[in-house]
């Protein structure tokens, strides 16, 4: 204890002797199991991730694979004077989709097709991601998502998330992470970074694999929150090596 | 040489090597006062034992990370800090977003179930039953901005010396300093009645 060579007050010397007569409290006699618990148990999702990043690039890859023959089913349809039509942020619509997968990639998220009634009634779970409930972000979000993003954003525009203005469901925190190329998951205190598709927005700005999310432009992001309407996100608030840290997304 | 007599870089480096009892060892010298100085900070024994643990969770996995440049118990002290700064906000949005029903992610639909504010209550332990003065003291340091908390608590609870409470905050010694008297300046008001 360094309580020496200070140079106090008379208020500060007896602040600090009032403050030093407090009682040493110490770790409870499991503690170190607990650790060591806490310790196993975060291996595990070292072991699992391996087949995260696979999934998304195969996520990705049919993603990329749908949204290219959407947009050359549009263009092929369109005569030559309305071509810059098949570049318009308007939704490509489903009788362009003939194939089953098209069908399911264009399919709305999960989130927009839950009701009220469904969410209020879900067991709020601390620490946990229901993942089928988000079944549209484990790959990476619909197209129209997608293609939102990449107009909004690939424009010019700052670096941000946004969102449908016009949506009238709400979309989740994981969809909101997945358009901008992060795959997370709830750790209890933010949002586990798993992986960062490469070239995305997160990873232009910076974000990686290990950083934890809990705020994006000074909101705190919870395990089960709802983002509804427009949302524009123009930083991440992360926590990373257990220091916090500010992000700008970057375009 | 025992373990118990090992310095910290001599266990964060026999850790690296495969050692768990090295790690170990390490728990079992800064859990008390780890558990302490977020007990102090945060008043709520509960949480600063989830934290410390947290603590030794983060130093376990980031042990590739470490530089054994600094003193390993300016390292620790650092990630601890930042969690408990980390939990100070988090705690002061969920009191905000509690307040205005912004979101509607609940059971029962009225906005709040999961923003409630996380009450300050202290474990019924008996060993942490501490007598009216200590209980005025503890709130009276809660209540301090997070920025002076931090140096006074290092200071005065852990007897931590200027330069490493300097080096856990990141700020010059001056700063430093004068966050710790600011601090100690704004305790005096709250606690008048112990002079």
């Amino acid at each position: 204890m360094d309580r020496n060579k200070e140079d106090l007050s008379f208020e500060e010397q007896r602040i600090s002797e009032l403050i030093g007569t407090l009682k040493q409290v110490d770790a409870p006699g499991n503690f170190d199991v607990r650790v060591r618990s806490r310790i196993a148990a975060g291996r595990p999702a070292g072991i699992r991730s391996y087949w995260r990043p696979l999934v998304a690039g195969l996520a990705t890859a049919v993603l990329i694979g749908g949204a290219g023959y959407l947009g050359y089913q549009s263009v092929s349809r369109q005569p030559a004077s309305s071509m810059t039509a098949a570049t318009s942020p308007q939704p490509i619509t489903a009788p362009t989709m003939s194939s089953p997968a098209a069908v399911a990639l264009n399919a709305p998220p999960a989130e927009s097709v839950t009701s009220p009634n469904r969410t209020a009634s879900s067991p709020v779970k601390k620490g946990r991601v229901d993942r089928s409930a988000d079944a549209p972000s484990a790959t990476g979000g619909s197209i129209d998502e997608a293609l939102k993003d990449t107009q909004k954003v690939g424009s010019g525009a700052p670096g941000r998330i946004v969102t449908d203005p016009q949506a009238k469901a709400d979309v989740s925190v994981i969809s909101v992470l997945s358009m901008i190329g992060v795959d997370a998951s709830w750790n209890g205190m933010g949002w586990h970074v798993i992986s960062v598709k490469n070239n995305s927005l997160a990873d232009r700005s910076a974000l990686r694999a290990g950083d934890v999310i809990d705020a994006i432009d000074g909101k705190p992001l919870t395990n089960d929150m709802k983002f509804s309407g427009r949302v524009t996100g123009k930083s991440l608030h992360i926590v990373r090596d257990g220091g916090p840290l500010e992000l700008s997304l970057r375009p | 040489m025992p373990d118990d007599q090992l310095s910290d870089h001599a266990l964060i480096e026999a850790t690296r090597g495969g050692d768990e009892a090295a790690f170990g060892q390490i728990i079992s010298r800064y859990r008390s006062p780890i558990t302490n100085y977020l007990y102090r900070f945060l008043n709520d024994y509960e949480e600063a034992v989830d934290l410390a643990q947290e603590t030794f969770v983060r130093v376990y996995f980031a042990l590739e990370r470490y530089h054994t440049g600094y003193a390993f118990s300016t390292y620790i002290y650092r990630i601890a800090t930042n969690l408990a700064i980390s939990e100070l906000r988090r705690r002061k949005r969920r009191r905000l977003l509690s307040l205005t029903g912004l979101f509607q992610n609940d059971e029962d639909g009225n906005g709040n179930a999961e923003f409630q504010p996380p009450d300050d209550r202290q474990l019924p332990d008996e060993e942490l039953v501490e007598d009216e003065q200590s209980k005025v003291i503890a709130r009276a340091i809660a209540s301090l901005p997070e920025k002076y908390r931090v140096a006074v608590v290092l200071r005065d609870v852990e007897g931590r010396s200027y330069e490493e409470i300097a080096e856990i905050m990141e700020l010059g010694l001056g700063t430093t300093k004068s966050r710790i008297s600011r601090g100690r300046g704004l305790l005096k008001d709250k606690l008048e009645g112990y002079f």
